[in-house]
């Protein structure tokens, strides 16, 4: 798996290899080599996998295509990348909605089928509740647990002042409390959330 | 347990698609940096091609001897040797230039030259002709000094040095080169001194692709872009 790091083997930050690739296109392979995976990760959690496969590819395709706007001087092409990404799966939003939807059906089948698992059980309310949240503060709040961005990069990301992020991030956080209420998950295959030091409480 | 991490957990198992996908991906992007890098020269193996452009050379090294003569001229008018600064901001509201079927905007203050190429001095003719490559050759120059040359290179006899570096001029496919470039030991490009930036367009057309050449001792490269952009059609 790639790793999130900003600075490759050679000491190059992102933004000092997407400047060399604008003298040499091929330098540009350093940030896919970076980040392919992560992006890859987060838009398969989106949209599935088989979606994701050619949104990741139109990812990078895009961000070559306009590399020449991000500045060299910034260490980390993740949040950019994000906001790329982002604006792909506002084309793909009915995608998401199915994937959702069929999520959400899913503990009524268990329990039919005698087999309530709850983790089955508990992922099934958390995408109906992701599934209620207005699109903007969906993409936020999953850009920011999911893509592990502070705030200030998710408002780089998406092109929006940082109070807006906030904001947003508050009434995703808010009303995915009033969704979900006090669910006992369990996961075993669960990851831990960490947050990011400018993360709110 | 609160939101955050329920959904940090939430589809935190689904599975990598792992070489497949990544190597899906990486073929596109291989495409699109093969598609933007600089078009290789022209193998010399046509024998009317040598010859059209050995006249060609030859016609432009005495262009470029003219040229380089006017801007020694007005460097030493301005009494300065100090390079010259590039422009932040542009207002092309300067003459509009003809060339071929374009009508290029100019920065502010530029006017006509009183002939096809950069003049040997401000007014004066440099006598030179235009060059059976390039195609109606015309230039604009500022009132603080400098040349802005436009011209047309047809059928692929002249395109951009393998060192260009690509860049978008709006839909159409751009390459910038800094410096001189030389072929048989002569400069090819009217214009070119090793303080100036060229900027080639490529332009589609039925017998081949054509490049719109624009060349500028005093524009940076975005300046140069707009300058280009402001004459060529927005689709291609």
């Amino acid at each position: 798996m790639d790793q999130p790091a900003t600075a490759a083997r050679d000491g190059a930050t992102d933004g000092e290899a997407i400047a060399r690739s604008l003298r040499s296109p091929r330098a540009f392979a350093t940030i896919f080599d970076r980040h392919f995976a992560v992006i890859h990760r987060y838009l398969a959690r989106r949209v599935g996998e088989e979606v994701a496969d050619d949104l990741a590819s139109q990812v990078f395709v895009i961000a070559f295509a306009r590399r020449e706007t991000f500045r060299s001087d910034r260490v980390d092409a993740r949040p950019w990348l994000y906001g790329i990404a982002a604006n792909l799966l506002r084309n793909h939003w009915r995608s998401e909605q199915r994937l959702l939807a069929v999520l959400g059906r899913l503990s009524n089948e268990a329990i039919v089928a005698q087999r309530a698992d709850e983790t089955v059980a508990n992922d099934a309310r958390v995408a109906r509740a992701l599934a209620e949240l207005d699109s903007d503060h969906r993409e936020v709040i999953l850009l920011h647990v999911w893509a592990d961005l502070t705030h200030a990069e998710i408002a780089e990301a998406l092109g929006v002042p940082l109070g807006t992020v906030a904001s947003r991030l508050s009434r995703a956080r808010g009303r995915l409390r009033e969704l979900l209420g006090d669910l006992p998950v369990h996961h075993s295959l669960a990851l831990t959330h960490k947050p990011t030091p400018t993360e709110e409480p | 347990m609160n939101e955050l991490d329920t959904l940090s957990k939430f589809r935190a198992d689904v599975p990598s698609r792992g070489e497949a996908a990544r190597s899906q991906a990486r073929d596109a992007l291989s495409a699109a940096i093969t598609a933007a890098a600089p078009p290789a020269p022209q193998p010399r193996t046509d024998r009317a091609a040598r010859l059209r452009r050995r006249v060609a050379v030859a016609a432009l090294g005495a262009l470029i001897v003219a040229g380089g003569s006017w801007y020694a001229a007005t460097t030493h008018a301005r009494g300065s040797g100090a390079p010259l600064t590039h422009a932040t901001t542009l207002t092309l509201s300067g003459v509009p230039i003809k060339l071929a079927a374009y009508t290029f905007k100019t920065p502010q203050d530029y006017r006509p030259a009183l002939t096809y190429a950069c003049p040997s001095a401000p007014g004066e003719s440099s006598g030179a002709e235009p060059v059976p490559v390039l195609g109606g050759i015309t230039s604009a120059i500022p009132q603080g000094g400098g040349c802005l040359f436009f011209a047309l290179s047809a059928g692929g006899l002249y395109g951009p040095p393998a060192s260009s570096q690509p860049i978008a001029v709006g839909s159409y496919a751009g390459f910038l080169f800094d410096g001189v470039d030389l072929v048989n030991g002569t400069v090819i490009a009217p214009g070119m001194t090793a303080s100036s930036t060229t900027l080639f367009v490529m332009i589609p057309a039925a017998s081949g692709s054509h490049y719109l050449v624009l060349s500028s001792t005093t524009l940076s490269d975005d300046d140069l872009v707009q300058v280009a952009a402001s004459g060529l059609p927005s689709g291609q």
